[in-house]
């Protein structure tokens, strides 16, 4: 047992010189950096309200047929999943995804498509006509992604509600009378304003 | 001036030996009063205990109010209108921000400035979340945790608290773990989703390595020890990203073993080192533990994950030169220590032969299990090898960990060898002999364990006698 011993020791650690100017001009600058840094905060805010209010200033509004189940999100209370008849759809069943080159499901996930809207025979509601990979160049268009396992997103998928108030919007999907009323820009961005029971 | 800060005990002490060098004639009485004066007094030793279980108490207060918010807001009040929610969100934001800046630097009350800023903080997560429910937002969540923990960091550098480098850790633990668990199919963001690269949460060192920096500088090993289990909670997380976690218990070994690496490679003595001693030894040594078992290494070899294996071994390897590498730059570059090539590796093998040896136990190991062999082969030997090694490196562990603690003169790394060691013992002995020992025999091993403890213990007191009189 002949060790040598060594006493502790927890001297701050002088690091190289740019972590040393680093650390001199944050510290020089604690204010303007605070400061800097809740104004970060706030703007974070900001963009979330300002991409997604987006549709609802600036586009219209058209109805969607929807299917909901009713699961719970621990952050965010209850609310409701919505899916729409265009969201399921095999790759093959997407314009031009077929002659992308590669067949594996992976390889298209993340892709943006484009699912043109045609109004139903009595001008209500909007149905998907075709979905694509490549914009379309007229008519009515909702922008959405491919989620995996074809299974399409288009950021108007989830309806929050007050807690324990889901119920009638089970009923009314059971009953299918239950609509959603989403904003859309020209350029296919969408923007769920609410859910309508007919 | 600044009066130095000291605990109880070591005032106490201090105090004792000024009194017997003044009896002895080594110091005048003024001078013994002098040296005593540069440290914190017993009034300002009790405020200073005082501030502290007030700031816990104000960070638990403040970390409760923030769950409130939380929860408030995930209520949703459909009587609400959304304009309303929103402006009681930023206000709640902004306001607190703003009561953390007045406290700050117009009442100059840094320390609950930084409950309130932490509150702030928390506020800013919560105000995320109502966003997203305000406008009915279905995106990729993780996103939400990600800009969270962004929005933590610059608060976390700027102020002195613990807080907030806790909360940073916490969420990029969460984000790592939910886009690696979660949504590993996505592939990678870099600048925009690729799927052929797996999604492996690659920012979480660029966000964890200011925080980390910022421990050293401060001299806070408790800092490090909030990122250490961080880092390696993400290099656990690769394979799952990758999709070799067929059998991940040798890389969470190799990972254990990198630790010991980073923790050596620290000055002899230096606190820095024990956080990452203390997640690497768990890791290895825990790792070992199954590892020690025949049929646990049968049943590995039988899973005949031949690909993964190869691969999990290049990447310990890979893994292990590049610790190896950054460790011996930052040696010689920043900690002033010149010292010529052949003396460094003398040293690393010196200091190093346990972490080192881990690495290469775990990297062999995994080759072993990818090598592809009959079955026949594998019912008669297969699980022999692994389980001799484990068990070599099970009480190589142990006898590390008492030289440890020996040579730091610290009790924590010496009893924790100790026990480790009899942990092999227990385990080997129902093992191998359980079936004809029966209980007269656990009661004879239990009986030579307490007689072990008992000595070393005995041992440990002697030893600090003899050194600290």
């Amino acid at each position: 047992m002949g060790e040598t011993t060594v006493t502790q020791s927890a001297q701050p650690f002088m690091g190289p010189a740019p972590l040393e100017r680093a650390v001199g001009w944050l510290r020089g600058r604690e204010r303007a950096v605070l400061t800097a840094a809740a104004g970060l905060q706030v703007a974070v805010l900001v963009a979330m309200i300002a991409v997604r209010a987006m549709p609802l200033v600036f586009g219209d509004t058209i109805l969607l047929r929807v299917v909901p189940v009713d699961p719970r999100d621990l952050f965010r209370g209850d609310y409701v999943i919505l899916s729409y008849d265009f969201s399921r759809r095999s790759p093959q069943g997407i314009e031009g995804l077929s002659q992308a080159g590669d067949s594996r499901d992976k390889a298209w996930q993340g892709r943006t498509v484009y699912v043109s809207l045609v109004p139903d025979a009595d001008g209500r509601y909007w149905r998907a006509d075709k979905v694509s990979i490549s914009r379309p160049t007229s008519g009515r268009y909702i922008r959405g992604r491919i989620a995996g396992s074809g299974q399409l997103e288009f950021g108007i998928e989830a309806y929050y509600v007050q807690e324990g108030t889901g119920r009638e919007y089970e009923q009314a999907i059971r009953s299918r009378r239950l609509l959603a009323e989403v904003a859309l820009t020209s350029d296919g961005m969408a923007a769920l304003r609410g859910l309508r029971i007919e | 001036m600044v009066k130095r800060i000291i605990s109880d005990k070591q005032r106490a002490w201090l105090a004792d030996e000024l009194n017997l060098w003044h009896s002895q004639g080594v110091l005048s009485a003024d001078q013994a009063t002098r040296i005593l004066e540069l440290y914190e007094t017993r009034a300002q030793l009790a405020e200073r205990k005082r501030s502290r279980a007030v700031f816990a108490l104000m960070g638990v207060a403040a970390f409760l109010v923030g769950l409130a918010a939380l929860l408030l807001i995930a209520y949703n009040w459909e009587a609400m209108p959304r304009s309303l929610k929103l402006v009681i969100i930023f206000g709640v934001i902004i306001g607190t921000h703003a009561g953390g800046f007045h406290l700050r630097y117009q009442r100059q009350a840094r320390v609950l400035s930084e409950v309130v800023f932490f509150l702030a903080c928390l506020f800013y997560g919560a105000g995320i979340w109502l966003v997203a429910q305000a406008f009915h937002l279905n995106a990729h969540y993780p996103d939400g945790v990600w800009w969270w923990a962004l929005g933590v960091l610059p608060f976390a550098l700027c102020l002195d608290t613990l807080l907030l480098h806790a909360v940073l850790v916490a969420l990029l633990a969460l984000w790592a773990g939910l886009e690696i668990l979660g949504f590993g199919h996505l592939g990678a963001w870099v600048f925009g989703r690729w799927p052929g690269l797996a999604n492996g949460a690659y920012t979480l060192p660029l966000l964890a390595l200011p925080g980390l920096l910022w421990a050293y500088r401060k001299g806070s090993p408790t800092t490090i020890g909030l990122y250490a289990p961080l880092l390696a909670w993400w290099v656990i997380l690769q394979p799952f990203a990758w999709r070799w976690e067929v059998n991940p218990t040798y890389f969470i070994g190799s990972v254990g073993g990198l630790f010991l690496l980073i923790a050596e490679s620290h000055r002899p003595g230096s606190v820095f080192a024990i956080p990452y001693r203390l997640y690497g030894m768990l890791l290895s040594a825990g790792v070992l533990v199954p590892l020690s078992f025949y049929t646990f290494n049968t049943h590995v070899v039988r899973s005949r994950a031949e690909a993964a294996g190869v691969v999990q071994t290049l990447a310990i390897l890979v893994l292990a030169v590049a610790t190896i590498v950054l460790a011996a730059i930052a040696r010689w570059k920043y900690a002033g220590e010149q010292i010529p090539l052949p003396d460094q590796i003398r040293d690393m093998v010196r200091r190093q032969w346990l972490a080192l040896g881990v690495v290469a136990l775990m990297a062999f190991l995994s080759l072993w299990s990818a090598v592809p062999r009959p079955i026949e082969l594998i019912d008669q030997r297969a699980g022999l090898v692994p389980t001799v090694l484990a068990n070599a490196g099970m009480i190589a562990c142990a006898l590390w960990l008492m030289r440890v603690g020996l040579r730091e003169d610290r009790g924590r790394p010496f009893a924790a060898g100790v026990l480790y060691f009899l942990l092999w013992a227990v385990l080997r002995y129902f093992d191998l002999f359980g079936d004809f020992g029966g209980m007269l025999g656990a009661a004879l091993m239990f009986f030579l364990c307490g007689a072990t403890l008992f000595g070393v213990a005995m041992y440990w007191r002697r030893r600090k006698e003899i050194r600290h009189g």
